[in-house]
């Protein structure tokens, strides 16, 4: 039996399960899109300073971020080219050269091979043989670190393309415009499930009042007001970009709700006291309404989502395995006590433990036993299909933001990749 | 004669955490909710050496109204990652009072004279749909005596492997 074709497991308006279910897919999607596209890495700030690093993914391959004492931030394959070991076993820090432990071979930050102990018995020309495996391009836009594995991926801001920019711009210039950097911690969960599940929902504007129904009435209970999220409201869209890129825009403007929601924090009488002072009385709501975020939810295919406050990546593990990272943005211009209320704002709903991101992970759990079916066999993506306008010259579709527009663009994307190949 | 008594305030404590935990396990979590003062604390850092509540991203920092709100979530059948919910069983050793200094470190506040800062190592099993894990935890209280018994100040719960990827832990430690 051969395996099924792209087209065979993706139409225009649903999926097959095999794509969350079947090992060769997730292989080639390691091949043909992990390995092709841009994937984002980190924000700028977790790697500041000459030697700062972290370790990260690229699909499954482990990968080092880290900038050379020249400044420049790169990207190697964190393996020795040895024997296969791990050269950087910390999550994050500050090295002037990488050493495999197993026999001693040092590499410097930049991925150049400096020392093999008793080079005698090597070739001598092993040092400009077998530095460590740089990924060919590593770019960023605004402070957000892609790199790729494909030495002919289009310039990063070509990939993004105007119209997805212009979301990821409105999400960093959420908070009054000032400058964002990346919270040392994140919350990481290790989910059941293919990460396609996060890709969907994290641009899905259908779900929030029906998963997160219990966050909404905490909220209505404590603040004596009943908002929910606006699905539905003929205002808020749902769009999508070129390359799978993706944004929903709930459009709410006022800021009250949400003020009344900070006001609820742990503490935040007093908090909030000290940022009117500091920020006066006309600043004051813009500042606090950005407590919570910029109101939208942007998506760049394949890992990246910025949500809230704060940047999600999806690293997947294998085909029913994944592991979601949220690092909470923070604003070091803006008063101390914002960036503490941002952090308990972000606790509230976020991370294995609060009151809205682990009932998504439910709902993946139960789609994952769900999938055991064969009968049917295909999820459905058909909201608002065919009644989409375009804008920007056509370059972005236009839905209601219960439209599974997102979803649509994302799977577009996904079976360009991977096609490729078929029809070469 | 301050052994004896120090002894005494041991295994008073003791007792009063065994029992705490009886609560959560048994799924009595009203009257769990009751055990806490008015101005408490009950907190997941993710690390350990982390002195100040608010410094730092914490995978719970709840005061008494939110831990109202968690456990009336919990039980509202909405909270659907806990719908079926968990079953936990929480057995705690090592239960210690700790000196000042040190307790300081760990209290995430001030501790006031006449409270008891007792730290102790858990091990909790859980089980929900068929699947049974287990978390291990230092966790730490600062008690407050009320006539012959105490309320809780502070609950620190930090998991060993906070740090690491994890599950979802809506279920209560």
């Amino acid at each position: 039996m051969t395996a099924p074709t792209v087209d065979q497991l993706v139409r225009d308006d649903g999926v097959h399960r095999d794509i969350y279910r079947d090992a060769d897919v997730f292989e080639r999607e390691m091949a043909r899109i992990f390995k092709r596209t841009w994937v984002f890495m980190a924000h700028e700030s977790e790697v500041p300073e000459p030697g700062d690093y972290v370790t990260r993914s690229v699909g499954r391959e482990p990968v080092v971020l880290v900038r050379g004492e020249d400044s420049v931030l790169r990207a190697v394959v964190n393996r020795c080219r040895h024997r296969a070991a791990l050269v950087c076993e910390h999550e994050a820090g500050n090295a002037k050269s990488f050493r495999c432990q197993y026999h001693g071979w040092t590499y410097r930050n930049d991925g150049r091979l400096i020392g093999v102990p008793h080079p005698e018995r090597q070739s001598e020309d092993v040092r400009e043989r077998l530095g460590l495996v740089r990924l060919p391009r590593v770019e960023s836009y605004r402070g957000l670190v892609f790199a790729s594995f494909n030495p002919d991926v289009p310039d990063l801001a070509e990939h993004l393309g105007p119209a997805a920019r212009g979301y990821v711009d409105r999400f960093l210039d959420h908070c009054m415009g000032l400058p964002l950097v990346a919270h040392r911690q994140a919350h990481r969960i290790a989910m059941r499930g293919n990460w396609k599940l996060q890709v969907e929902n994290g641009l899905d504007g259908y779900h929030a009042g029906f998963t997160h129904r219990s966050f909404f009435d905490v909220m209505r209970r404590r603040t004596g007001a009943s908002v929910r999220y606006a699905s539905g409201l003929p205002t808020a869209t749902a769009r999508a970009f070129r390359n799978g890129h993706a944004a929903i825009d709930p459009e709410t403007k006022s800021r009250k709700p949400l003020i009344q929601r900070v006001s609820t924090l742990p503490g935040a009488e007093e908090k909030l006291e000290a940022v009117r002072a500091q920020v006066g009385d006309d600043k004051y709501d813009e500042f606090v309404g950005g407590v919570t975020g910029a109101g939208i939810n942007v998506g760049i295919f394949p890992n990246l989502q910025l949500i809230g406050i704060h940047i999600r990546r999806i690293e997947p593990v294998s085909v029913d395995r994944t592991v979601v990272s949220v690092r909470p943005l923070l604003a070091p211009d803006a008063p101390e006590e914002l960036n503490w209320l941002r952090l308990r704002y972000h606790e509230l709903f976020y991370g294995p433990a609060g009151f809205g991101q682990p009932d998504d992970f439910e709902m993946f759990d139960r789609v994952e036993n769900g999938l055991d079916d064969t009968e049917d066999g295909w999820l459905r993506f058909e909201r608002g299909n065919g009644a989409e306008d375009r804008l920007d010259e056509g370059e972005t579709a236009l839905g209601n933001v219960t439209d599974e527009t997102p979803q649509r663009g994302q799977y577009r994307q996904w079976r360009a990749l991977m096609a490729e190949d078929e029809r070469a | 004669m301050t052994t004896v008594l120090s002894e005494d305030l041991t295994a008073r404590c003791a007792r009063f955490v065994y029992a705490e935990a009886e609560l959560l396990d048994e799924r009595r979590l009203d009257e769990w909710t009751n055990l806490f003062a008015e101005d408490a604390l009950y907190w997941l850092p993710m690390n350990p050496e982390q002195a100040d509540p608010g410094d730092g991203l914490n995978l719970v920092l709840d005061d008494l109204p939110r831990l109202r709100d968690r456990v009336s979530r919990l039980t509202s059948g909405l909270a659907f990652s806990e719908e079926p919910h968990s079953r936990t069983s929480h057995l705690i050793g090592n239960v210690r009072l700790l000196p000042g200094e040190q307790a300081g470190r760990l209290a995430g506040r001030p501790v006031a004279g006449g409270e008891h800062v007792v730290a102790a190592r858990c091990v909790v099993g859980r089980s929900r749909r068929g699947t049974t894990e287990t978390f291990h935890a230092r966790t730490v209280w600062i008690l407050r005596p009320t006539g012959d018994d105490f309320v809780i100040v502070v609950k620190r719960v930090d998991l060993l492997n906070a740090a690491d990827p994890l599950p979802v832990l809506t279920f209560l430690l």
